[in-house]
């Protein structure tokens, strides 16, 4: 599974891991990444590729692009919507 | 005859070189005559003199460097992007991946192959935006390895013909979790801790792999789409976006010191967003 929002932070020395946190994210980053997925998940619903899909991919699609959708109804903060963010099918990334 | 309109008087310049010919005055001795004299309007015609010496020196030397280069005409003029814009801004990245004339700001989560092809150093060419040595190298993991395996990150010199040449520097980190990863350690190729030390406006080239076989990776990369090419090609009939970064032949699964030309070949892979400060 691919996940699209990683608020987390890491900073790496040469001892290895030195710190990590969480980044606040703003309304703007949420809304980037959720119309870049929708962006690319939206050529799967073209009439030759949809009639390939199998009822499961179809529904994993429809599940995601839904999740997508509502996120900003679904969450007041920035922060919380990034968190909830529904993770992609790796068959997602095809070209 | 004297220069128009000038004192036929030259207290330096005709002074300090009457005794050299075209042929064996330098640049030193040029350097050396005209650094006392101050830019004013009284030492017009001195300054007048030097230009004509230094201009008859190169045209009998056939050396036009400094000619060239301190006029300005060989260096790279665009100031790319190395300041926040805002009081307080967090934005203090300075994206390598996006900057002309090599990067676009086109980015989206991309996948290093789970399988044997992937298992290959990747590399694309930047200009230094600015003079500074790395203190942070930071990219984004998308989607984490299912097993142990490290991401590889390097900085390579140009060669001078516009492909990879010698290892500056080399970083590592675990990506079996998601997230912003900032690198602030670097070995060189005898894993000894060393600086990344960029000169504004010079080619280098930023490199990525992976330490395990076969092991996939998801980073945030940029649209191989709007990149330009980084090669030759053998025709121009080659396929979208397949010359707009290099990768190794061989499978590598470490930064090697250098690399062999014959080994590298053009790939349309899209490549890691790096960010320095």
């Amino acid at each position: 599974m691919h996940t699209l929002m990683s608020r987390r932070r890491e900073v790496w020395g040469s001892e290895g891991l030195i710190e990590s946190s969480l980044d606040d994210v703003t309304w703007d980053q949420v809304k980037g990444i959720r119309l870049e997925w929708l962006d690319r998940t939206d050529k799967f619903y073209i009439a030759d590729r949809w009639d390939l899909l199998s009822s499961t991919s179809k529904g994993q699609l429809n599940s995601f692009r839904t999740a997508l959708r509502d996120l900003p109804q679904d969450h007041d903060e920035a922060n919380t919507a990034a968190d909830n963010m529904p993770e992609a099918q790796e068959w997602f990334m095809d070209a | 005859m004297p220069l128009p309109d000038a004192d036929k008087k030259s207290p330096r310049v005709y002074t300090n070189l009457q005794n050299l010919d075209l042929d064996s005055v330098t640049f030193a001795n040029i350097q050396s005559t005209g650094n006392p004299i101050a830019v004013e309007e009284m030492n017009e015609d001195e300054m007048r003199r030097l230009v004509l010496v230094n201009l008859a020196r190169l045209v009998t030397a056939g050396e036009w460097t400094g000619l060239l280069e301190a006029g300005g005409g060989g260096d790279y003029n665009p100031v790319l992007p190395n300041q926040a814009i805002s009081a307080g801004s967090a934005a203090n990245l300075a994206i390598l991946s996006g900057y002309p004339p090599w990067g676009n700001g086109n980015v989206g989560a991309t996948v290093l192959y789970g399988s044997t092809s992937g298992n290959k150093i990747y590399l694309y060419p930047f200009v230094a935006p600015s003079t500074i040595t790395v203190s942070n190298l930071e990219i984004s993991i998308t989607s984490a390895a299912a097993s142990t395996c490290l991401g590889l990150m390097a900085f390579y010199n140009d060669n001078g013909s516009g492909a990879p040449g010698t290892l500056i520097g080399k970083t590592s980190v675990d990506v079996e979790s998601t997230g912003v990863k900032v690198l602030t350690a670097f070995l060189d190729s005898s894993d000894d801790a060393t600086d990344i030390d960029l000169t504004l406006g010079t080619t280098y080239w930023f490199a990525m792999g992976r330490s395990a076989d076969s092991v996939a990776y998801s980073y945030n990369g940029t649209n191989a789409y709007a990149r330009p090419m980084v090669s030759f090609a053998d025709a121009p009939n080659f396929s979208a976006n397949a010359h707009t970064s290099l990768r190794t032949i061989s499978s590598m699964l470490a930064m090697p010191a250098s690399f062999t030309m014959t080994d590298l070949e053009p790939h349309s892979l899209g490549t890691m967003v790096a960010g320095i400060n």
